[in-house]
């Protein structure tokens, strides 16, 4: 996984941008819409999620407060900034070229 | 913000350090239980539920330590931006307050720049005479001056810094405590030959001195040992840097050139740096070996042995782990071994001698001058001059705080920070104080430069008027200012009755508040009154020292001598010259009278031997004296010195060969022959075999050494007698009309007069007494400048507080009107208020002048410090500014129309 980490990171910072792009949600919520969404075939360390949080939010990607839960318990609430948005879309766009690239490379072979 | 800082607003929960770490355990425990019941709905057991849960999370407790951190992180950063655009903003807030009020801001920013310009000025002087080690000097705290300390009984001590040569190497040799010792001796030294001869400063020092300060030359090199070796050493010259560049325009290929100085020829193998001075701070022109130097301009080949001068100043550096007290007592030790030594006839034997160190600084010593004394006051005066500033512009930002007290109060209301309101106004308070503080620069470097060459003219000023050590102070004088003439003003606008000043608005906050302002009022006055007094006591002394009959009229007179270094003449040649000199220069137009003296006021002295009848040894007040003049007959008319009883000489009598005769002056007729005739009496001048030189007239006590009058006993001879046979002789001429005019005609008469004489000085007398003036003008010139600047400021500020409190009561006033008060009732009113302020602030400062008078007593000059003229004119003058500060806004005030000021409401 080392090895993996830094593309890992990048991937793991578009999929929870990608997944506050509909709105305000915890962590949890983050994590189980990811896992929903990919089957779990990610097999996505949930800890290393809440760091990309934060350190997103660090950056201004996202900004967070205290809500409450669909159960009513306390829960740290993440949203998208404008910055966060127009990471995403960058980030997009270099994922999809990237991908692009990659997959014409593999057919190819 | 959207969304989320709607959210903010309604739990109201700020990030903050302390909640970091709940919050990130909060956040990771509320997932694992999320996930946890989530399994336990898919059918696992807690157990397997919770085990489950943490392994999908990984590493719980690095990961919370890991966002704690990244939180903290991002606190730490808002802050700072928040704090920066807090400052912005409230910068922003200023400027645009002050733009608005362009009078106001000027007022403000004029004020603190005098005052502060006062300062930085003061600073400066005070921290090159008292602070800074003088340039290019190593490790100054170890470089000391070596003090040779007496004590003759009944009589203060005595201390000197001037030593002889065999002294000087006496201590050199045997003292262990030093790292090495050097001697330097400064002095007017003659720069060429024939017409084009002229005076430099040169500085005769041994080879030690340049290692011993640990100074490196800026071009070649200082002279070693070896060159400098007694009694003869090598013609070898170091340039000061000033002299290099001003005559030689910094011209590199210098190395090697001769110098002609004393008649000698010197060769140029070095350039001090830029600011060297030495020890001392004033300009040297060239340096040059001791051992070269001393015999061509100071006593020929016994500058080395001769014990009875007292002439180089010595220095020392202390060895690492010496201290100062074992220093002392070593240098103590072979001082003593030196008196020892002494044969009678070299000089008269100290009492109780010691040695002592003294700071490096020569006005932080024992001997420090009136000039530095008197800028340290100076410095505590500026001092003064920022306070009283300070309160003027506080009372003026008070005023004009009260002025919005309610928008204050209404942004108080609305729920506005007191912190950063008190932010807000400091802001203004501190924009105003930078905006000052480069005022007082400008004016600093302007004022500084002139009160530098005026009044401290001798000292180097390597400095810029503006280095960082200048700049440094002048920032914290002007932060400090900002925050001292701001906060009170904050505080007080900040006063928590909300209420009464939403309610009543602007019109009656000012009233009741004004007894911090009448405060500030009355301390500026007082102050203004301490300043002025001041003024007024270095003025009078200064007209006095002027005017005061020194016994003998200065202006009109020069003095004239003719330098013998490097020439080859006799002393009969050389008296024998004057003779000449004397003949023609007394037929020169312009000339009202010339005499010959032996002996020059404030800058020579001799006490030969004397004896008189009924005395065993001779009394000596003041520690001098009797000091003998021999003068030609016409020496009393030329000087102005007035024969009080008896006769003057006679040209019969000016010649050898005639009965002796004598004058006195009136300390030594009244001290020798108390309630007797002096007429008659007898002087035996020289040793006891000698005739009797019967007394003839008694002169007026004329100055010696002193501008202060010192009962020193003077008497005179008929140079041509014999009675003295020493041959130095000064020519003093009155002029008709302005005596520099001459200078250039009597050169050139000189000169034919005396073709073997390397040089004619020829010097107005009033340039040998100047330096002692000095201090006084120095006194009388800046504690006028910043009396004045305090009296202005007094004013604007009486003024302003006046004018702000008739505005505050336009309402009051139109009712005292409207009820039948005349116009002469409100002007009366208005200003009986303005002068019992000024009138208190007058009487507290006067007290203070005289407790505080008494402490300068000593710098005054026939002055008592409770002078009641001077204390009159203040006082009068601080009445009369404040009737007419108080009478404009008092005459504004019964113009008042009632129906407009009651309709305003």
């Amino acid at each position: 996984m080392p090895a993996d980490l830094e593309l890992l990171q990048g991937t793991l910072d578009i999929l929870v941008l990608k997944t506050l792009s509909w709105g305000p949600r915890h962590g949890y919520a983050v994590a189980r819409w990811i896992g929903e969404t990919t089957d779990d075939e990610l097999q996505i360390e949930e800890g290393a999620l809440y760091t990309a949080l934060h350190r997103m939010e660090k950056r201004g990607w996202v900004e967070s407060e205290w809500g409450l839960s669909e159960n009513n318990r306390r829960a740290r609430y993440y949203q998208l900034t404008a910055l966060g948005r127009r990471q995403l879309r960058s980030k997009r766009d270099l994922w999809e070229r990237y991908s692009r690239a990659v997959s014409r490379v593999l057919q190819v072979a | 913000m959207g969304r989320i800082s709607g959210l903010r607003r309604i739990f109201r929960l700020e990030g903050s350090d302390a909640t970091v770490q709940r919050d990130a355990e909060q956040e990771v425990r509320f997932h694992i239980e999320m996930r946890v019941q989530e399994l336990v709905a898919k059918g696992l057991t807690l157990e397997q539920a919770r085990a489950e849960a943490v392994r999908r999370f990984g590493d719980v407790e690095r990961t919370r330590a890991r966002i704690e951190q990244l939180d903290r992180e991002r606190l730490g950063q808002e802050r700072r931006a928040a704090w920066w655009s807090a400052a912005a903003q409230d910068v922003r807030y200023a400027v645009r307050g002050l733009r608005r009020q362009p009078g106001f801001t000027a007022v403000v920013v004029l004020t603190l720049g005098l005052a502060i310009g006062a300062n930085a000025t003061m600073f400066g002087i005070v921290d090159r005479l008292l602070l800074r080690a003088p340039p290019h000097v190593v490790d100054a705290d170890r470089v000391a001056r070596v003090f040779f300390v007496q004590q003759p009984e009944g009589l203060p001590v005595r201390q000197t810094d001037r030593a002889s040569f065999p002294q000087f190497a006496t201590l050199r040799d045997t003292v262990r405590a030093f790292e090495r010792m050097a001697a330097v001796f400064t002095t007017d030294v003659i720069l060429g030959e024939g017409a084009d001869a002229r005076t430099i400063r040169g500085a005769m020092a041994t080879a030690g001195f340049f290692p011993l300060l640990g100074v490196q030359p800026a071009l070649g090199r200082f002279y070693h040992e070896d060159e400098d070796r007694p009694p003869v050493g090598t013609p070898v010259a170091v340039l000061g840097h000033g002299f290099w560049q001003r005559e030689l325009g910094g011209d590199i290929t210098v190395l090697g050139r001769e110098l002609r100085v004393d008649g000698v020829a010197y060769t140029v193998i070095g350039v001090t740096p830029e600011g060297f001075t030495g020890i001392d701070l004033e300009q040297v022109d060239a340096w040059l070996p001791i051992s070269v130097a001393a015999r061509a301009g100071v006593a020929d080949d016994d500058w080395h042995s001769d014990r009875s001068m007292a002439w180089i100043q010595v220095v020392a550096r202390l060895r690492s782990g010496a201290d100062v007290r074992q220093a002392n007592a070593e240098a103590t030790a072979a001082y003593l071994s030196y008196i020892r030594g002494l044969r009678w006839a070299d000089a008269v034997l100290p009492q109780e001698p010691r040695v002592e160190l003294a700071p490096l600084l020569r006005e932080r010593g024992p001997d420090r001058g009136d000039g530095s004394r008197i800028a340290t006051w100076l410095a505590g005066v500026a001092a003064i001059v920022l306070v009283i500033a300070c309160a003027n512009v506080g009372n003026l930002l008070l005023a004009r705080a009260m002025r919005r007290r309610r928008e204050i109060a209404v942004r108080l209301a609305l729920g506005a920070g007191r912190g950063r309101l008190i932010a807000q106004l400091l802001t203004e308070s501190l924009l105003l104080a930078a905006l000052g503080g480069v005022a007082g620069l400008l004016i600093a470097r302007w004022v500084g430069a002139i009160v530098r060459s005026v009044l401290l003219p001798d000292i180097v000023w390597t400095e810029r008027m503006l280095d960082p050590r200048i700049l440094g102070f002048s920032a914290a004088a002007a932060l400090l200012t900002g925050l001292l003439a701001g906060l009170v003003p904050a505080l007080q606008a900040l006063r928590p009755d909300i209420t009464v000043a939403l309610k009543a608005g602007a019109r009656e906050g000012g009233g009741r508040r004004s007894r911090l302002r009448t405060t500030l009022m009355l301390s500026q006055a007082a102050l203004s009154v301490v300043l002025l007094v001041g003024a007024g006591l270095f003025v009078l002394s200064l007209h006095n020292v002027r005017t005061d009959d020194l016994g003998f009229a200065a202006d009109r007179v020069l003095v004239a001598g003719l330098d013998w270094r490097g020439a080859d003449v006799t002393p009969a040649e050389r008296i024998e010259a004057y003779r000449r000199a004397h003949e023609r220069v007394r037929e020169l137009p312009g000339v009202r009278s010339a005499s010959i003296g032996s002996m020059t006021p404030f800058y020579t002295m001799m006490s030969p031997e004397l004896h008189v009848p009924g005395w065993d040894s001779l009394p000596r007040p003041g520690g001098w004296g009797p000091l003998l003049h021999a003068v030609s007959p016409e020496h009393f008319a030329t000087m102005g010195t007035r024969i009080l009883s008896g006769r003057g000489f006679t040209d019969a009598e000016n010649r050898a060969g005639v009965a002796r005769v004598a004058m006195v002056n009136q300390a030594m007729a009244a001290l020798l022959w108390p309630g007797e005739n002096p007429l008659g009496k007898c002087l035996i001048v020289g040793d006891e075999t000698s005739p009797c030189s019967e007394v003839i007239g008694v002169v007026q006590d004329a100055r010696a050494t002193d501008i202060r009058p010192t009962p020193v006993m003077q008497y005179y001879v008929p140079v041509e007698q014999g009675q003295w046979r020493g041959s130095l002789r000064t020519l003093f001429i009155r002029t008709d009309g302005e005596p520099d005019l001459l200078i250039g005609a009597l050169r050139s008469e000189l000169q034919a007069a005396a073709p073997a004489a390397s040089y004619a000085h020829i010097r107005p007398m009033l340039e040998l007494i100047d330096p002692q003036i000095r201090p006084w003008r120095l006194g009388a010139t800046m504690f006028t400048a910043f009396g004045l600047l305090a009296l202005a400021l007094a004013a604007v500020g009486l003024y302003s507080v006046m004018a702000y409190s008739v505005a505050q009561r336009t309402h009051e006033m139109g009712v005292r009107m409207a009820l039948g008060a005349g116009g002469g009732d409100v002007v009366r009113l208005v200003l009986g208020e303005g002068l019992r302020i000024a009138g208190l602030g007058i009487a507290l400062g006067a007290l203070i002048a005289i407790v505080a008078g008494r402490r300068v007593a000593g710098l005054l000059y026939d002055v008592a410090p409770n002078d009641p003229r001077v204390f009159g004119v203040v006082v009068a003058t601080l009445l009369v500014i404040a009737a007419v500060a108080s009478m404009i806004p008092a005459l504004r005030a019964s113009r008042v129309d009632p129906i407009t000021a009651l309709r305003a409401e």
